[in-house]
């Protein structure tokens, strides 16, 4: 059994805006004024060096971290959002895996899409199945998810996002590092996933240093130190090669 | 999922989590045993010393046993990124962290319970105080494991946090200890014991309604 896809109406989701956002973690201004526009079946890229605060801004998307200044807005209409409405449209993975290692592989995507909310009660067992063979693993579904390698704890995160196509509550994206510990064949899960996300009018926002072309969609990017307040862009510049 | 979906998913996900460590259930349990046998070695085998000391030193030995489980609560879910799903999940964090309450309760306190009238009657306790003592556990230990949610939520992260959450449990503790301890002694006394009870099930119902909420407040600071 392959996974379906479920279409994302324009009415329940028009992308999201940023406007002029600012983050400040401890002593130090991480960036200042930053604003996109992201639209359905648009994938925005953040780029910057480490510490920039690429998954700073993820997080401060989610009011996991209070931003400092700035709002965001549901596009196009320009409704301001509060952090939990965004948590409420977003499938968020964050650099920790999030997943515990005592359990299975399945186990844990189990309670993942359950508390995502993508999972619906009848043929469970087989959306599971089917998830994890998608993301290649079909063999390590009984494993201790800490018996696994880091880049196959990326694929049963990958395996989340699998499931999280088949409602179309969750229609933004947020990954950080998705790419890291991941082979080719991997990465190609990924592109996969992001393409059919973007194609179904989904957005995501993706933390990741490797250049990901997704099938569909459109990719921009977002170089987090050109927002950076002038002194530490002038720092960034020096530890760049 | 509604509120009570999010409380079962996380009582569910939670027990599912400690029968994979039962060895953290046993260390409680161990503690708990070894801690009330150490006693009558200590202060030599005096029947009425025993029933005279045992409803405390039950007690005590109750309230130190969930004092050490209760770090582990949130810790494990902060490490490993679960928290942070939680909270980016956009269900209502109260509701997880009740459930998680609940299975802490589950799986640290019931086993206690289970043990308690054994170690009483080890103290030589009449078995008339033994549904007093079950009873004033029953109605506590929720209270000490509500008090503890929110330290350990306030401290989470912290470098110093176990010990700013011992040194903020151990003052709330002590009502919980005076009362759950006195209405065994109360009944000993052949006094009745529904004073004690009766406040501390005030308690427990003021513990129950406000830990989650406050713990999730204290919990998405932590998180930042």
């Amino acid at each position: 059994m392959s996974l379906g896809v479920a279409p994302i109406g324009h009415g329940s989701f028009g992308g999201l805006k940023a406007a002029s956002l600012g983050l400040i973690r401890g002593e130090r201004t991480l960036f200042t004024d930053l604003s996109f526009d992201l639209a359905p079946g648009e994938l925005l890229r953040l780029l910057g060096p480490n510490g920039s605060g690429k998954s700073s801004l993820l997080r401060a998307l989610l009011g996991l971290t209070p931003l400092a200044r700035g709002q965001l807005l549901a596009g196009p209409s320009g409704r301001p959002l509060t952090p939990r409405e965004v948590c409420a449209q977003a499938l968020y993975q964050g650099h920790a895996h999030g997943a515990k290692g005592e359990l299975t592989a399945i186990e844990n995507l189990a309670l993942a899409a359950e508390l995502d909310g993508s999972l619906t009660s009848h043929d469970a067992v087989r959306t599971l199945d089917a998830a994890l063979d998608e993301v290649g693993l079909a063999r390590q579904r009984h494993i201790e998810t800490r018996r696994l390698s880091q880049g196959q704890k990326q694929r049963l995160n990958l395996a989340r996002f699998a499931i999280g196509l088949q409602v179309p509550d969750r229609p933004l994206w947020l990954m950080d590092e998705p790419s890291a510990a991941l082979d080719a064949s991997g990465l190609a899960v990924l592109e996969a996933l992001l393409g059919r996300h973007l194609a179904r009018g989904g957005a995501a926002i993706v933390a990741t240093h490797l250049p990901i072309a997704p099938a569909e969609g459109m990719v921009r990017e977002l170089h987090l130190d050109t927002f950076a307040p002038r002194r530490v862009r002038e720092g960034l510049a020096e530890l760049a090669p | 999922m509604t509120e009570f979906g999010a409380i079962a998913w996380a009582v569910r996900r939670d027990l599912k989590v400690a029968m994979r460590r039962r060895g953290d259930i046993l260390n409680v349990l161990g503690f708990f045993v070894l801690a009330c046998s150490m006693f009558p070695l200590a202060i030599g085998p005096q029947r009425e010393w025993l029933q005279r000391i045992g409803p405390g030193v039950i007690w005590v030995a109750a309230l130190l046993s969930v004092m050490l489980a209760l770090p582990r609560l949130f810790e494990h879910d902060h490490a490993d990124g679960t928290l942070d799903a939680m909270v980016a999940s956009g269900r209502p964090l109260w509701a997880l962290i009740a459930g998680k309450l609940i299975a802490a309760w589950l799986v640290t306190a019931v086993p206690l319970l289970a043990l308690s009238p054994a170690l009483a009657l080890a103290f030589n306790m009449p078995v008339s105080s033994l549904p007093v003592l079950v009873g004033s556990l029953v109605l506590g230990t929720p209270v000490l494991i509500g008090i503890g949610a929110i330290t350990g939520a306030l401290a989470l992260g912290l470098k110093s946090g176990p010990v700013l959450m011992t040194l903020l449990c151990l003052p709330l503790y002590v009502p919980v200890l005076v009362f759950g301890a006195g209405a065994v002694e109360a009944q000993a006394a052949g006094l009745s014991p529904l004073a004690h009870l009766a406040l501390l099930g005030a308690g427990m119902l003021a513990v129950l309604t406000l830990a989650p909420p406050v713990a999730a407040l204290a919990l998405r600071i932590s998180v930042e």
